[in-house]
């Protein structure tokens, strides 16, 4: 079964209408246009996978990631997390459970003043037992790598070592999925990675479902799938090979290529043989070299000849 | 200029009042301050100073660290002596123009100095002594008894968290945008005081634009974790009684006892210095 399936969800922000004027329809209609923040995305996610959903601000990539928490509910539509419907809200819990969310901002998503009880919170809301909550605690954070600022002040961690701290509290609760939503675009390179080498490790050891929201474009290269989003839509999906090979789409959406693709596109351009698709540095190091040895063997034929 | 605030900073050392529940030592403050007041002469102000120094001697806090928290209080205990001092009818004995000394006033103005610190240090003690997680929980629980008249006791001590939480944050973000107004050449140190405060406008309203954002993220990252109120929440580190919790309470019944068994006793004896 799909962790994630959602069908043709649409999603408005509210709009305030202004009962007593009436010459202005024309801009309301513009208005409400403008709130539509998600246009029919249908989209499935297996178990296990790292997903990335890449676009341009405004492109409905965060009010996507807020729905699969059940912040908020799709107005029309429907999607399910792990077989449950986020409108039901008898089930809202446990959605909330099974998807954890982490945010862009380390600031202002840590609410504990030591490390350790931030970790707690989700445990002590959904009433776990004083055993569970330590047990649970001190887990999480062993396998995000925190476990000796246990006892420290948040305010003296570094950016990398805060979003650490709120991967944690989400891992905590146990979940099956957990939605980073830009979690890394306020972070320095040094930061990025640690989160992302601690996401990655809970995805490949764990079989946690990541879905990161980014516009980091390097980070997208090391994804299972990707989804590109633009105008409330998912305009492209597929596997980082099939959809950095199709360079031009990606630019008109509004996004660079990785500096990989960039590069291979550019030695393209000045007439190297090098394929479509490359995403991995190796890949791009054998276009190359491969490129010289059959340059030197014909130069070698040449000179035999 | 937001660093220095001491007062409700915990001091970071282990002893036995550290260790103690902050439910107790929050009884413990109400105690001492009602004490302060049921105590009317120089035999009882000098077992509530006995008792400060007790306490303080026993919370490890160097005497030092308490008087920097004093700070911004002597202005007032002056004032007050000021007043009492000079304008207390009575039997005279010392006058010039408008200003007279009494025999009276000279006593209240001594009682009026020590009592104002007394309560000022007994009470900045809970927080030296007690972590504001620990003081907020302690709160929470003293509080609890108040649900059933709809009293918002967990709301306030998650308010009380979160406040804590982020005064280091918002205080660090005042100095960005103190620097970035400077950048832009605003003026902040020119000009009367009404110019002044009107040149802080540029410093507050980004604050408080920053704040609610801050404020409005915190609440989506709560909702997501689950957040529903303080109804079914559990704790990591709920608070228990221990041992010497009931033995602070044994000695803060014989400390308010002791206090107004001075009053009482020491109304026939004690004629000198009574007020």
């Amino acid at each position: 079964m799909e962790i994630i399936k959602s069908e043709k969800i649409s999603y408005s922000y509210p709009v305030f209408e202004d009962p007593d004027s009436q010459e202005n329809k024309e801009l309301l209609e513009k208005k409400k246009e403008a709130a539509k923040a998600l246009d029919g995305v249908s989209l499935e996610v297996r178990p296990g996978q790292f997903i990335c959903i890449l676009g341009r601000n405004g492109s409905g990539k965060s009010t996507f990631a807020k729905h699969l928490n059940a912040l908020i509910t799709p107005t029309e539509g429907t999607l399910w997390i792990d077989g449950m419907d986020t409108k039901d809200e008898e089930k809202l819990w446990d959605i909330r459970r099974t998807v954890g969310m982490v945010f862009q901002n380390p600031d202002n998503q840590i609410i504990g003043s030591i490390v350790d009880e931030e970790v707690a919170f989700g445990l002590e809301n959904i009433g776990a037992s004083t055993r569970d909550i330590r047990k649970g605690v001190y887990k999480a954070l062993e396998e995000v790598n925190m476990r000796e600022y246990a006892k420290v002040s948040p305010n003296k961690l570094s950016g990398g070592q805060k979003q650490r701290v709120a991967v944690a509290g989400v891992l905590a609760m146990n979940p099956k999925c957990i939605v980073l939503d830009e979690s890394t675009a306020m972070l320095d390179p040094r930061g990025r990675k640690e989160v992302m080498d601690t996401v990655k490790k809970l995805n490949k050891d764990d079989g946690i479902t990541i879905i990161s929201i980014t516009h980091y474009m390097e980070e997208a290269l090391e994804a299972d799938y990707i989804f590109v989003m633009d105008n409330g839509q998912v305009r492209m999906q597929g596997t980082p090979r099939e959809i950095f090979s199709r360079e031009e789409e990606i630019e008109e959406l509004g996004l660079k290529l990785p500096q990989l693709c960039q590069l291979a596109k550019a030695l393209r351009n000045k007439g190297m043989d090098i394929p479509m698709g490359i995403t991995t540095e190796e890949e791009l190091k054998d276009a190359i070299t491969k490129r010289q040895i059959s340059e030197n063997d014909s130069e070698i034929t040449a000179g035999e000849k | 200029m937001f660093r220095d605030i001491t007062i409700g900073q915990f001091y970071p050392v282990t002893s036995i009042i550290n260790k103690l529940d902050p439910r107790v030592k929050l009884c413990g403050v109400v105690v001492y301050i009602a004490a302060v007041f049921i105590i009317n002469n120089i035999f009882g102000l000098l077992f509530i100073i006995a008792a400060l120094a007790v306490l303080i001697y026993l919370s490890k806090v160097p005497l030092k660290h308490i008087m920097k928290g004093l700070r911004f209080v002597w202005f007032l205990v002056i004032i007050a002596i000021f007043f009492n001092l000079f304008f207390s009818d009575g039997d005279i004995i010392w006058r010039w123009w408008i200003f007279h000394m009494s025999r009276q006033g000279i006593l209240r103005a001594a009682f009026f100095a020590v009592r104002l610190v007394c309560v000022i240090v007994g009470s900045s003690m809970l927080t030296y002594t007690t972590t504001p997680t620990n003081l907020t929980a302690g709160l929470e629980k003293v509080m609890q008894p108040l649900n059933k008249i709809h009293f918002p006791g967990h709301e306030i001590a998650m308010m009380m968290s979160i406040a804590l939480r982020f005064i280091p944050i918002l205080s660090e973000e005042i100095n960005k945008i103190i620097k970035a107004q400077l950048a832009r050449g605003a003026d902040f140190d020119s000009g009367g005081i009404i110019v002044k405060a009107k040149g802080m406008i540029p410093i507050m309203i980004p604050l408080f634009i920053s704040a609610f954002r801050r404020a409005s993220d915190l609440a989506t990252a709560m909702e997501s974790r689950c957040y529903s109120g303080g109804e079914g929440r559990t704790k990591m580190y709920p608070l228990r009684y221990h041992k010497r919790d009931t033995v602070g309470y044994i000695v803060l019944l014989l400390f308010l006892l002791a206090s107004i068994g001075l009053r009482i006793l020491m109304q026939q004896f004690v004629t000198i210095g009574r007020i």
